[in-house]
Protein backbone atom coordinates (compact mmCIF):
# COMPACT_ATOMS: atom_id res chain seq x y z
CA UNK A 1 0.00 0.00 0.00
CA UNK A 2 2.73 2.43 1.01
CA UNK A 3 4.69 1.74 -2.16
CA UNK A 4 1.83 3.39 -4.06
CA UNK A 5 2.33 6.70 -2.28
CA UNK A 6 4.21 9.16 -4.53
CA UNK A 7 6.81 9.86 -1.83
CA UNK A 8 7.30 6.37 -0.39
CA UNK A 9 9.18 3.35 -1.75
CA UNK A 10 8.28 0.12 0.03
CA UNK A 11 9.72 -3.08 -1.37
CA UNK A 12 9.46 -6.65 -0.11
CA UNK A 13 10.72 -7.34 3.39
CA UNK A 14 14.40 -6.49 3.53
CA UNK A 15 15.17 -8.93 6.28
CA UNK A 16 18.77 -7.92 6.78
CA UNK A 17 17.72 -4.92 8.89
CA UNK A 18 16.83 -6.58 12.21
CA UNK A 19 20.02 -8.65 12.04
CA UNK A 20 22.21 -5.61 11.45
CA UNK A 21 20.42 -3.44 14.02
CA UNK A 22 20.82 -6.16 16.61
CA UNK A 23 24.48 -6.53 15.68
CA UNK A 24 25.08 -2.79 16.06
CA UNK A 25 23.45 -2.82 19.50
CA UNK A 26 25.57 -5.80 20.53
CA UNK A 27 28.74 -4.06 19.35
CA UNK A 28 28.02 -0.97 21.44
CA UNK A 29 27.81 -3.15 24.55
CA UNK A 30 30.51 -5.73 23.91
CA UNK A 31 33.26 -3.70 22.27
CA UNK A 32 32.30 -0.05 22.54
CA UNK A 33 35.28 0.68 24.80
CA UNK A 34 37.84 -1.05 22.54
CA UNK A 35 36.38 0.62 19.45
CA UNK A 36 36.55 4.05 21.03
CA UNK A 37 40.01 3.81 22.61
CA UNK A 38 41.88 1.62 20.11
CA UNK A 39 40.10 2.31 16.85
CA UNK A 40 38.95 5.86 17.39
CA UNK A 41 35.39 4.80 16.57
CA UNK A 42 33.02 6.74 18.80
CA UNK A 43 29.48 5.67 19.48
CA UNK A 44 28.36 8.29 16.99
CA UNK A 45 30.69 6.97 14.28
CA UNK A 46 29.53 3.42 14.92
CA UNK A 47 25.98 4.65 14.34
CA UNK A 48 27.06 6.31 11.11
CA UNK A 49 28.74 3.11 9.89
CA UNK A 50 25.64 1.00 10.49
CA UNK A 51 23.36 3.76 9.18
CA UNK A 52 25.34 3.68 5.93
CA UNK A 53 25.46 -0.12 5.79
CA UNK A 54 21.71 -0.52 6.27
CA UNK A 55 20.95 2.37 3.90
CA UNK A 56 23.10 0.78 1.23
CA UNK A 57 20.55 -2.05 1.04
CA UNK A 58 17.50 0.07 0.34
CA UNK A 59 18.97 3.09 -1.44
CA UNK A 60 19.10 1.38 -4.89
CA UNK A 61 15.41 0.48 -4.61
CA UNK A 62 14.48 3.98 -3.49
CA UNK A 63 16.30 5.43 -6.50
CA UNK A 64 14.69 2.99 -8.93
CA UNK A 65 11.28 3.98 -7.60
CA UNK A 66 12.26 7.65 -7.70
CA UNK A 67 10.82 8.29 -4.23
CA UNK A 68 12.10 10.49 -1.43
CA UNK A 69 11.66 8.10 1.47
CA UNK A 70 11.71 4.40 2.17
CA UNK A 71 9.31 2.23 4.16
CA UNK A 72 10.68 -1.03 5.51
CA UNK A 73 8.25 -3.58 6.85
CA UNK A 74 10.17 -6.60 8.11
CA UNK A 75 8.12 -7.70 11.15
CA UNK A 76 11.19 -8.36 13.34
CA UNK A 77 12.15 -4.68 13.08
CA UNK A 78 9.83 -4.09 16.04
CA UNK A 79 12.35 -5.87 18.29
CA UNK A 80 14.98 -3.25 17.39
CA UNK A 81 13.05 0.03 17.26
CA UNK A 82 15.28 1.57 19.95
CA UNK A 83 18.48 0.77 18.10
CA UNK A 84 16.95 1.74 14.74
CA UNK A 85 16.00 5.12 16.25
CA UNK A 86 19.64 5.58 17.29
CA UNK A 87 20.80 4.68 13.76
CA UNK A 88 18.06 6.65 11.95
CA UNK A 89 17.12 9.60 14.20
CA UNK A 90 14.76 11.05 11.56
CA UNK A 91 12.87 7.82 10.96
CA UNK A 92 9.19 7.34 11.84
CA UNK A 93 8.14 4.08 13.48
CA UNK A 94 4.88 2.25 12.89
CA UNK A 95 3.67 -0.70 14.94
CA UNK A 96 1.04 -2.81 13.17
CA UNK A 97 -0.95 -4.90 15.64
CA UNK A 98 -3.18 -7.76 14.53
CA UNK A 99 -5.31 -10.25 16.46
CA UNK A 100 -2.78 -12.84 17.68
CA UNK A 101 -5.19 -15.66 16.91
CA UNK A 102 -5.27 -14.73 13.23
CA UNK A 103 -1.51 -14.30 13.30
CA UNK A 104 -1.07 -17.85 14.65
CA UNK A 105 -3.61 -19.27 12.17
CA UNK A 106 -1.70 -17.57 9.37
CA UNK A 107 1.71 -18.75 10.62
CA UNK A 108 0.49 -22.36 10.73
CA UNK A 109 0.00 -22.26 6.95
CA UNK A 110 3.47 -20.88 6.16
CA UNK A 111 6.04 -23.00 4.40
CA UNK A 112 9.14 -21.62 6.10
CA UNK A 113 12.20 -23.75 6.69
CA UNK A 114 15.01 -23.10 9.11
CA UNK A 115 18.04 -22.50 6.87
CA UNK A 116 20.37 -24.05 9.45
CA UNK A 117 18.50 -27.34 9.91
CA UNK A 118 16.34 -27.65 6.79
CA UNK A 119 13.41 -28.41 9.11
CA UNK A 120 10.13 -26.45 9.13
CA UNK A 121 10.41 -23.51 11.52
CA UNK A 122 8.87 -24.15 14.94
CA UNK A 123 6.89 -20.92 14.62
CA UNK A 124 4.93 -22.48 11.71
CA UNK A 125 4.23 -25.81 13.47
CA UNK A 126 3.66 -25.13 17.14
CA UNK A 127 0.80 -22.74 18.06
CA UNK A 128 2.29 -22.17 21.54
CA UNK A 129 5.60 -21.02 20.06
CA UNK A 130 3.82 -18.87 17.46
CA UNK A 131 1.59 -17.26 20.13
CA UNK A 132 4.55 -16.59 22.43
CA UNK A 133 6.43 -14.96 19.55
CA UNK A 134 3.42 -12.80 18.70
CA UNK A 135 3.08 -11.69 22.32
CA UNK A 136 6.80 -10.95 22.58
CA UNK A 137 6.79 -8.81 19.43
CA UNK A 138 3.66 -6.89 20.40
CA UNK A 139 4.84 -6.30 23.98
CA UNK A 140 8.27 -5.13 22.80
CA UNK A 141 6.60 -2.56 20.54
CA UNK A 142 4.21 -1.39 23.25
CA UNK A 143 7.05 -1.12 25.78
CA UNK A 144 9.09 1.06 23.40
CA UNK A 145 6.11 3.38 23.03
CA UNK A 146 5.49 3.42 26.79
CA UNK A 147 9.16 4.31 27.28
CA UNK A 148 8.60 7.44 25.23
CA UNK A 149 9.53 6.52 21.65
CA UNK A 150 7.29 8.17 19.06
CA UNK A 151 5.49 5.19 17.54
CA UNK A 152 2.27 5.08 15.52
CA UNK A 153 0.17 2.09 16.57
CA UNK A 154 -2.03 0.78 13.84
CA UNK A 155 -4.61 -2.00 14.06
CA UNK A 156 -4.57 -4.32 11.06
CA UNK A 157 -8.32 -4.92 11.40
CA UNK A 158 -9.09 -1.19 11.30
CA UNK A 159 -6.88 -0.78 8.26
CA UNK A 160 -8.90 -3.43 6.42
CA UNK A 161 -12.24 -2.10 7.61
CA UNK A 162 -11.53 1.54 6.86
CA UNK A 163 -8.30 1.92 4.89
CA UNK A 164 -8.99 5.54 4.01
CA UNK A 165 -9.26 6.73 7.60
CA UNK A 166 -6.35 4.68 8.90
CA UNK A 167 -4.08 5.60 6.00
CA UNK A 168 -4.87 9.27 6.30
CA UNK A 169 -3.98 9.14 10.02
CA UNK A 170 -0.79 7.30 9.11
CA UNK A 171 0.19 9.80 6.41
CA UNK A 172 -0.51 12.65 8.84
CA UNK A 173 1.82 10.99 11.38
CA UNK A 174 4.46 10.62 8.66
CA UNK A 175 4.00 14.22 7.55
CA UNK A 176 3.00 13.06 4.08
CA UNK A 177 0.07 14.34 2.01
CA UNK A 178 -2.94 12.12 1.39
CA UNK A 179 -2.62 9.88 -1.65
CA UNK A 180 -5.60 8.17 -3.25
CA UNK A 181 -3.14 5.83 -4.98
CA UNK A 182 -2.44 4.00 -1.71
CA UNK A 183 -5.95 2.56 -1.85
CA UNK A 184 -5.30 0.82 -5.17
CA UNK A 185 -2.90 -1.66 -3.61
CA UNK A 186 -4.71 -4.64 -5.13
CA UNK A 187 -3.19 -3.67 -8.45
CA UNK A 188 0.23 -3.81 -6.82
CA UNK A 189 3.51 -4.63 -8.47
CA UNK A 190 4.45 -7.26 -5.98
CA UNK A 191 2.69 -10.28 -7.47
CA UNK A 192 5.95 -12.16 -7.68
CA UNK A 193 7.34 -11.29 -4.27
CA UNK A 194 6.98 -15.05 -3.65
CA UNK A 195 9.88 -15.99 -1.48
CA UNK A 196 9.97 -12.58 0.11
CA UNK A 197 6.77 -12.91 2.07
CA UNK A 198 3.97 -15.37 1.86
CA UNK A 199 1.33 -12.69 1.97
CA UNK A 200 2.29 -11.26 -1.42
CA UNK A 201 -0.63 -12.97 -3.09
CA UNK A 202 -3.04 -11.59 -0.52
CA UNK A 203 -1.73 -8.09 -0.93
CA UNK A 204 -2.13 -8.32 -4.66
CA UNK A 205 -5.59 -9.85 -4.72
CA UNK A 206 -7.15 -7.65 -2.10
CA UNK A 207 -8.35 -10.62 -0.10
CA UNK A 208 -7.51 -8.97 3.19
CA UNK A 209 -10.97 -9.19 4.66
CA UNK A 210 -10.81 -12.97 4.53
CA UNK A 211 -7.87 -12.95 6.88
CA UNK A 212 -9.83 -11.39 9.74
CA UNK A 213 -11.34 -13.87 12.19
CA UNK A 214 -9.95 -16.76 10.19
CA UNK A 215 -8.88 -18.28 13.51
CA UNK A 216 -12.47 -19.23 14.29
CA UNK A 217 -12.46 -21.98 11.69
CA UNK A 218 -8.71 -22.51 11.20
CA UNK A 219 -7.61 -23.21 14.78
CA UNK A 220 -8.08 -26.51 16.61
CA UNK A 221 -9.21 -26.61 20.26
CA UNK A 222 -5.70 -27.49 21.50
CA UNK A 223 -4.25 -24.64 19.42
CA UNK A 224 -6.72 -22.20 20.98
CA UNK A 225 -5.80 -23.53 24.41
CA UNK A 226 -2.10 -23.01 23.70
CA UNK A 227 -2.74 -19.42 22.56
CA UNK A 228 -4.82 -18.65 25.67
CA UNK A 229 -1.99 -19.94 27.83
CA UNK A 230 0.69 -17.90 26.05
CA UNK A 231 -1.15 -14.74 25.11
CA UNK A 232 -4.70 -14.77 26.54
CA UNK A 233 -4.02 -11.79 28.80
CA UNK A 234 -2.53 -9.72 25.98
CA UNK A 235 -5.48 -10.48 23.66
CA UNK A 236 -7.80 -9.25 26.41
CA UNK A 237 -5.69 -6.18 27.10
CA UNK A 238 -5.79 -5.26 23.41
CA UNK A 239 -9.56 -5.75 23.33
CA UNK A 240 -9.50 -8.65 20.89
CA UNK A 241 -11.24 -10.83 23.48
CA UNK A 242 -13.36 -9.96 26.52
CA UNK A 243 -11.86 -12.85 28.49
CA UNK A 244 -10.33 -16.28 27.93
CA UNK A 245 -13.67 -17.87 27.09
CA UNK A 246 -13.47 -18.12 23.30
CA UNK B 1 33.10 -8.02 15.62
CA UNK B 2 34.89 -8.85 12.41
CA UNK B 3 33.76 -12.49 12.25
CA UNK B 4 30.24 -11.41 13.20
CA UNK B 5 29.94 -8.91 10.38
CA UNK B 6 31.61 -11.23 7.86
CA UNK B 7 29.21 -14.00 8.80
CA UNK B 8 26.24 -11.65 8.48
CA UNK B 9 27.41 -11.11 4.94
CA UNK B 10 27.66 -14.85 4.31
CA UNK B 11 24.19 -15.55 5.72
CA UNK B 12 22.75 -12.67 3.77
CA UNK B 13 24.37 -13.82 0.59
CA UNK B 14 23.34 -17.45 0.89
CA UNK B 15 19.80 -16.89 2.17
CA UNK B 16 18.58 -13.62 0.73
CA UNK B 17 20.99 -12.85 -2.08
CA UNK B 18 18.93 -13.99 -5.09
CA UNK B 19 15.81 -12.38 -3.69
CA UNK B 20 17.48 -9.04 -3.13
CA UNK B 21 19.09 -9.02 -6.54
CA UNK B 22 15.63 -9.31 -8.06
CA UNK B 23 13.76 -6.83 -5.90
CA UNK B 24 16.33 -4.37 -4.67
CA UNK B 25 18.78 -4.18 -7.56
CA UNK B 26 21.45 -5.51 -5.22
CA UNK B 27 23.79 -7.88 -7.01
CA UNK B 28 26.38 -9.99 -5.14
CA UNK B 29 29.12 -7.45 -5.86
CA UNK B 30 27.08 -4.56 -4.45
CA UNK B 31 26.27 -6.54 -1.32
CA UNK B 32 29.90 -7.54 -0.86
CA UNK B 33 31.02 -3.94 -1.28
CA UNK B 34 28.44 -2.72 1.25
CA UNK B 35 29.74 -5.07 3.93
CA UNK B 36 33.40 -4.54 3.06
CA UNK B 37 32.90 -0.78 3.31
CA UNK B 38 31.37 -1.05 6.79
CA UNK B 39 34.18 -3.28 8.07
CA UNK B 40 36.83 -1.06 6.52
CA UNK B 41 35.22 2.04 8.03
CA UNK B 42 35.67 0.57 11.50
CA UNK B 43 39.28 -0.52 10.96
CA UNK B 44 40.37 2.60 9.14
CA UNK B 45 39.06 5.07 11.72
CA UNK B 46 41.98 4.20 14.01
CA UNK B 47 44.32 7.21 14.31
CA UNK B 48 47.33 5.02 13.43
CA UNK B 49 45.57 3.80 10.27
CA UNK B 50 45.90 7.20 8.65
CA UNK B 51 49.69 6.90 8.48
CA UNK B 52 49.95 3.15 7.85
CA UNK B 53 49.99 1.03 4.74
CA UNK B 54 48.61 -2.06 6.48
CA UNK B 55 45.97 -2.59 9.14
CA UNK B 56 46.24 -5.72 11.29
CA UNK B 57 43.33 -7.15 13.22
CA UNK B 58 44.13 -9.92 15.66
CA UNK B 59 40.97 -11.13 17.41
CA UNK B 60 41.48 -14.89 17.77
CA UNK B 61 38.00 -15.71 16.53
CA UNK B 62 38.65 -13.96 13.21
CA UNK B 63 39.73 -17.41 12.05
CA UNK B 64 36.02 -18.31 11.94
CA UNK B 65 35.56 -15.84 9.11
CA UNK B 66 38.85 -16.14 7.22
CA UNK B 67 37.14 -17.56 4.14
CA UNK B 68 34.48 -14.84 4.16
CA UNK B 69 37.00 -12.10 4.82
CA UNK B 70 39.16 -13.39 1.98
CA UNK B 71 36.22 -12.89 -0.37
CA UNK B 72 35.28 -9.51 1.14
CA UNK B 73 38.86 -8.21 0.94
CA UNK B 74 40.69 -9.64 -2.09
CA UNK B 75 43.95 -7.97 -1.01
CA UNK B 76 43.85 -9.10 2.62
CA UNK B 77 46.39 -11.56 3.99
CA UNK B 78 45.71 -14.08 6.71
CA UNK B 79 47.89 -15.28 9.58
CA UNK B 80 46.81 -18.46 11.32
CA UNK B 81 48.57 -18.66 14.69
CA UNK B 82 48.80 -22.27 15.88
CA UNK B 83 49.76 -23.28 19.40
CA UNK B 84 49.98 -26.65 21.07
CA UNK B 85 46.38 -27.45 22.05
CA UNK B 86 47.53 -28.78 25.40
CA UNK B 87 49.08 -25.43 26.35
CA UNK B 88 46.01 -23.68 25.02
CA UNK B 89 43.91 -25.84 27.34
CA UNK B 90 46.10 -24.97 30.35
CA UNK B 91 45.77 -21.30 29.51
CA UNK B 92 42.00 -21.49 28.97
CA UNK B 93 41.47 -23.29 32.26
CA UNK B 94 43.08 -20.33 34.07
CA UNK B 95 40.53 -17.89 32.64
CA UNK B 96 37.40 -16.71 34.34
CA UNK B 97 35.28 -16.16 31.25
CA UNK B 98 31.59 -16.19 31.90
CA UNK B 99 28.48 -16.15 29.80
CA UNK B 100 27.19 -12.57 30.22
CA UNK B 101 23.61 -13.85 29.96
CA UNK B 102 23.62 -16.16 32.97
CA UNK B 103 26.98 -15.61 34.71
CA UNK B 104 27.96 -19.27 34.27
CA UNK B 105 31.61 -20.05 33.44
CA UNK B 106 31.99 -21.22 29.84
CA UNK B 107 32.63 -24.99 29.49
CA UNK B 108 35.86 -24.40 27.53
CA UNK B 109 37.44 -22.58 30.49
CA UNK B 110 36.13 -25.11 33.00
CA UNK B 111 36.72 -28.53 31.52
CA UNK B 112 39.88 -29.82 29.79
CA UNK B 113 37.87 -31.88 27.27
CA UNK B 114 35.75 -28.86 26.29
CA UNK B 115 38.91 -26.70 26.07
CA UNK B 116 40.50 -29.26 23.73
CA UNK B 117 37.33 -29.51 21.63
CA UNK B 118 37.29 -25.70 21.34
CA UNK B 119 40.91 -25.64 20.19
CA UNK B 120 40.30 -28.57 17.83
CA UNK B 121 37.31 -26.85 16.25
CA UNK B 122 39.14 -23.57 15.67
CA UNK B 123 42.30 -25.30 14.37
CA UNK B 124 40.16 -27.29 11.97
CA UNK B 125 38.39 -24.18 10.69
CA UNK B 126 41.78 -22.50 10.21
CA UNK B 127 43.07 -25.44 8.20
CA UNK B 128 39.94 -25.48 6.08
CA UNK B 129 40.41 -21.75 5.40
CA UNK B 130 44.04 -22.39 4.47
CA UNK B 131 42.96 -24.96 1.87
CA UNK B 132 40.18 -22.69 0.56
CA UNK B 133 42.38 -19.59 0.27
CA UNK B 134 45.10 -21.93 -1.03
CA UNK B 135 47.75 -19.33 -1.72
CA UNK B 136 50.97 -18.93 0.26
CA UNK B 137 51.06 -15.27 -0.74
CA UNK B 138 47.87 -14.78 1.25
CA UNK B 139 48.01 -17.36 4.03
CA UNK B 140 50.75 -17.68 6.65
CA UNK B 141 50.83 -20.34 9.33
CA UNK B 142 52.71 -19.13 12.40
CA UNK B 143 53.59 -21.52 15.21
CA UNK B 144 53.49 -19.88 18.61
CA UNK B 145 56.33 -22.18 19.71
CA UNK B 146 58.52 -21.10 16.79
CA UNK B 147 57.86 -17.46 17.61
CA UNK B 148 58.70 -18.04 21.29
CA UNK B 149 61.90 -20.00 20.46
CA UNK B 150 63.16 -17.71 17.77
CA UNK B 151 61.22 -14.46 17.68
CA UNK B 152 63.56 -12.55 15.42
CA UNK B 153 63.70 -15.15 12.65
CA UNK B 154 59.97 -15.75 12.81
CA UNK B 155 59.18 -12.05 12.60
CA UNK B 156 61.53 -11.74 9.62
CA UNK B 157 59.49 -14.38 7.76
CA UNK B 158 56.26 -12.74 8.80
CA UNK B 159 57.38 -9.29 7.62
CA UNK B 160 58.49 -10.80 4.33
CA UNK B 161 55.04 -12.37 3.91
CA UNK B 162 53.46 -8.95 4.56
CA UNK B 163 55.91 -7.13 2.27
CA UNK B 164 56.85 -5.04 5.28
CA UNK B 165 60.38 -4.20 6.36
CA UNK B 166 61.63 -5.82 9.55
CA UNK B 167 62.11 -3.46 12.47
CA UNK B 168 63.99 -4.52 15.61
CA UNK B 169 61.49 -2.50 17.66
CA UNK B 170 58.89 -5.15 16.91
CA UNK B 171 60.61 -7.28 19.55
CA UNK B 172 60.43 -4.47 22.10
CA UNK B 173 56.64 -4.38 22.23
CA UNK B 174 56.88 -4.61 26.03
CA UNK B 175 58.33 -1.09 26.19
CA UNK B 176 55.17 0.39 24.72
CA UNK B 177 52.62 1.97 26.98
CA UNK B 178 49.76 -0.05 25.57
CA UNK B 179 46.27 0.83 26.68
CA UNK B 180 44.86 -2.63 27.37
CA UNK B 181 41.13 -2.88 27.05
CA UNK B 182 38.49 -5.54 27.34
CA UNK B 183 39.70 -9.10 27.22
CA UNK B 184 43.29 -7.95 26.53
CA UNK B 185 43.61 -7.05 30.22
CA UNK B 186 43.98 -10.79 30.83
CA UNK B 187 47.32 -10.63 28.99
CA UNK B 188 48.64 -7.45 30.63
CA UNK B 189 51.42 -9.14 32.63
CA UNK B 190 52.65 -11.04 29.56
CA UNK B 191 52.64 -7.97 27.33
CA UNK B 192 54.96 -6.05 29.65
CA UNK B 193 57.80 -8.60 29.33
CA UNK B 194 59.87 -9.76 26.35
CA UNK B 195 58.59 -12.84 24.58
CA UNK B 196 59.98 -16.02 26.10
CA UNK B 197 59.68 -19.78 26.19
CA UNK B 198 58.12 -19.99 29.59
CA UNK B 199 54.61 -20.58 28.28
CA UNK B 200 55.68 -23.45 26.03
CA UNK B 201 55.14 -26.95 27.38
CA UNK B 202 53.34 -25.88 30.55
CA UNK B 203 50.93 -28.73 30.02
CA UNK B 204 53.62 -31.20 31.12
CA UNK B 205 53.35 -30.03 34.72
CA UNK B 206 49.93 -28.39 34.80
CA UNK B 207 47.67 -31.11 33.39
CA UNK B 208 46.57 -34.18 35.33
CA UNK B 209 46.64 -37.59 33.59
CA UNK B 210 42.83 -37.51 33.50
CA UNK B 211 42.88 -34.10 31.77
CA UNK B 212 45.49 -35.33 29.28
CA UNK B 213 43.24 -38.26 28.46
CA UNK B 214 40.29 -35.95 27.82
CA UNK B 215 42.41 -33.76 25.57
CA UNK B 216 43.65 -36.80 23.67
CA UNK B 217 40.06 -37.86 23.10
CA UNK B 218 38.92 -34.46 21.78
CA UNK B 219 42.02 -33.26 19.97
CA UNK B 220 44.47 -36.17 19.66
CA UNK B 221 44.29 -36.45 15.89
CA UNK B 222 44.71 -32.70 15.42
CA UNK B 223 47.71 -32.57 17.79
CA UNK B 224 49.21 -35.37 15.71
CA UNK B 225 48.43 -33.62 12.45
CA UNK B 226 50.41 -30.61 13.67
CA UNK B 227 53.22 -32.85 14.90
CA UNK B 228 52.87 -31.76 18.52
CA UNK B 229 52.94 -35.28 19.91
CA UNK B 230 56.06 -36.45 18.10
CA UNK B 231 58.14 -33.37 18.84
Amino acid sequence: MLDRHPHIACGPELRVIPALASFAAQMRVSCGEVLQENYGVTDKQLSAIFHDLISSFFEPYRKIRGKKRIAEKTPANILHFGELKALFPDASFVHVIRDGRDVVASLMTMDWTDAATGQPMAITCDPAIAAAAWAHHVRTGMNAKAAGQRIFELRYEELIADPKRVLSDLFAFLGEPWSEDALSYHLGDQLDAGMAESSAEQVSRSLYHQSINRWRHDLSAPAKQAIKHQAGDLLTKLGYAADNDW
Amino acid sequence: MLPGLAMQWRDFNTQLGALHEKHFALGPDAIRNNFAKAIAAILLDAPSAATSRLVAEKAPLNVLAFEDLAALFPEAKFIHVIRDGRDVAVSLLERDWRNPRNGAAFPHVTNAGAAAAYWNGLANIGRKAERAIGNSQRFFVLRYETLAHNPERTLHSLCKFLNASFDANLLKFYELELPLLGIERDSAARLRKPISNDRVGRWRTKLTPAQNKLIERHAGAMLDAFGYKTN
